[in-house]
C-alpha cells in the first residue's frame, strides 16, 4: 500500500475514490463525531451540499435523527468517509448532531434500557 | 427534520460492543436484539495491512475494509441503543479504538473450543476499565464448561458476570445484556 505505483495502476479505484471525495483525509477533525452520534438536518440548513455524497447523506438524514453508522450503510459510504463528511455537514450548519456523553449516563436512561430489553 | 412548532427533542444515543472470535456468534447476537435487520458498515484500512489473512493463507498488501455489522434498540422517542459486532480479527485491532470510545459496555461472546480468540477482547476492555460481561456459547459436540470453569481459564475478576450463551435464541442474548446493563447500573451507582 505505500508503493505509489499501486495506486496509479488504478487497480483498486473503489479504494481511492471514498478519500478523495475527502480532499484525501481519512481522519475527521471532529473527535465528537462517532458511530453512534446521532445528527439531524438542521432546521435553517445553511449552504446546499455541493458532492453527491454529501446530497446522499442529506437524503438518509431526511427521516429524523439517524446515527452515522446507519447513514455509512444506507449511503454504502465507508465509516470513516461518512463520518468525514458529515463533519463537513456539521461545519458548514447543513447538519447538528446531538451529543451524548457516555460518561454522563443518567441512572434513569440506565433503568429504561433495563425494561425494555426485559420486554424483548 | 426539526419541527419549529416544538423545540428540538435531544436524542440520546448509546453503543455497546459485541465482540469475540470468528464464528462464535457476534452478528448473531446482534440480530437476536435489533428491531431492524442488522446493517452493515464498511470501516475502510487506511493503514498497511500487514501478515496473513487467516482465511485465504495468503499475504495481503490491498484488503482494505472491514465489515461490520449493527443493530439498533429504540427504548423511546429520547433513547436509542446500538449494538456493534466488532470484527474479531487481530490485525484489525487498530480500529477498535473508534469501536469502543463512548461504548457504554462490551459482550465477549467465547467460543469453548478457542478460548484464546477472546483473550484479545478481555484484556483490551479491561485496559480499557469498559464494563463486560462474557456470553459462553457452549458448542454442540464440545466439552461443556461450568461459567466458574471459564473464568477461571479467562483470569477474570469476580466482578465480571459469565453466563451461558445461545446467541440462537433472543432470550438467551437478551438475559446476556441485562447482565451488562445491570453491571453498568451497579457501577454507577456505586460510583
Amino acid at each position: 500500500m505505500d508503493d505509489p505505483a499501486v495506486w496509479s495502476q488504478g487497480s483498486e479505484p473503489d479504494v481511492v475514490r471514498p478519500f478523495v471525495m475527502t480532499g484525501g483525509r481519512t481522519r475527521s477533525s471532529r473527535a465528537d463525531v462517532r458511530m453512534e452520534t446521532m445528527v439531524e438536518l438542521a432546521y435553517e440548513a445553511g449552504t446546499r451540499p455541493s458532492l453527491p455524497e454529501q446530497a446522499a447523506i442529506v437524503e438518509a438524514c431526511q427521516g429524523g435523527p439517524i446515527s452515522v453508522a446507519e447513514v455509512s450503510a444506507h449511503t454504502a459510504l465507508p465509516l470513516g468517509v461518512t463520518t468525514i463528511l458529515i463533519g463537513d455537514l456539521l461545519d458548514t450548519g447543513v447538519l447538528e448532531m446531538h451529543l451524548t456523553d457516555p460518561t454522563d449516563i443518567e441512572v434513569s436512561a440506565l433503568t429504561r434500557m433495563i425494561e425494555r430489553v426485559k420486554s424483548l | 427534520m426539526s419541527n419549529p412548532s416544538e423545540p428540538s427533542r435531544h436524542v440520546t444515543a448509546v453503543k455497546f460492543v459485541v465482540a469475540g472470535g470468528f464464528g462464535v456468534g457476534k452478528t448473531t447476537f446482534v440480530g437476536a436484539i435489533s428491531e431492524i435487520e442488522p446493517l452493515r458498515t464498511e470501516a475502510a484500512m487506511t493503514d498497511v495491512a500487514t501478515g496473513v489473512d487467516d482465511a485465504s493463507a495468503v499475504a495481503t498488501k490491498t484488503s482494505t475494509t472491514v465489515a461490520m455489522d449493527f443493530g439498533r434498540l429504540t427504548v423511546d422517542r429520547r433513547l436509542v441503543m446500538y449494538l456493534f459486532g466488532a470484527p474479531g480479527q487481530e490485525r484489525f485491532t487498530f480500529m477498535w479504538d473508534d469501536l469502543v470510545t463512548g461504548a457504554l459496555g462490551a459482550v465477549v461472546l467465547v467460543d469453548t473450543r478457542r478460548f484464546d480468540e477472546c483473550f484479545n477482547a478481555v484484556d483490551y476492555f479491561e485496559r480499557r476499565r469498559i464494563p463486560f460481561v462474557i456470553g459462553v456459547n457452549q458448542f454442540a459436540g464440545g466439552r461443556h464448561y461450568r461459567t466458574a470453569d471459564v473464568r477461571d481459564a479467562l483470569g477474570l475478576a469476580e466482578t465480571v458476570p459469565v453466563l451461558d450463551c445461545d446467541a440462537r435464541l433472543r432470550s438467551s442474548c437478551r438475559d446476556v445484556l441485562l447482565e451488562l446493563l445491570q453491571l453498568i447500573l451497579r457501577i454507577k451507582t456505586a460510583g
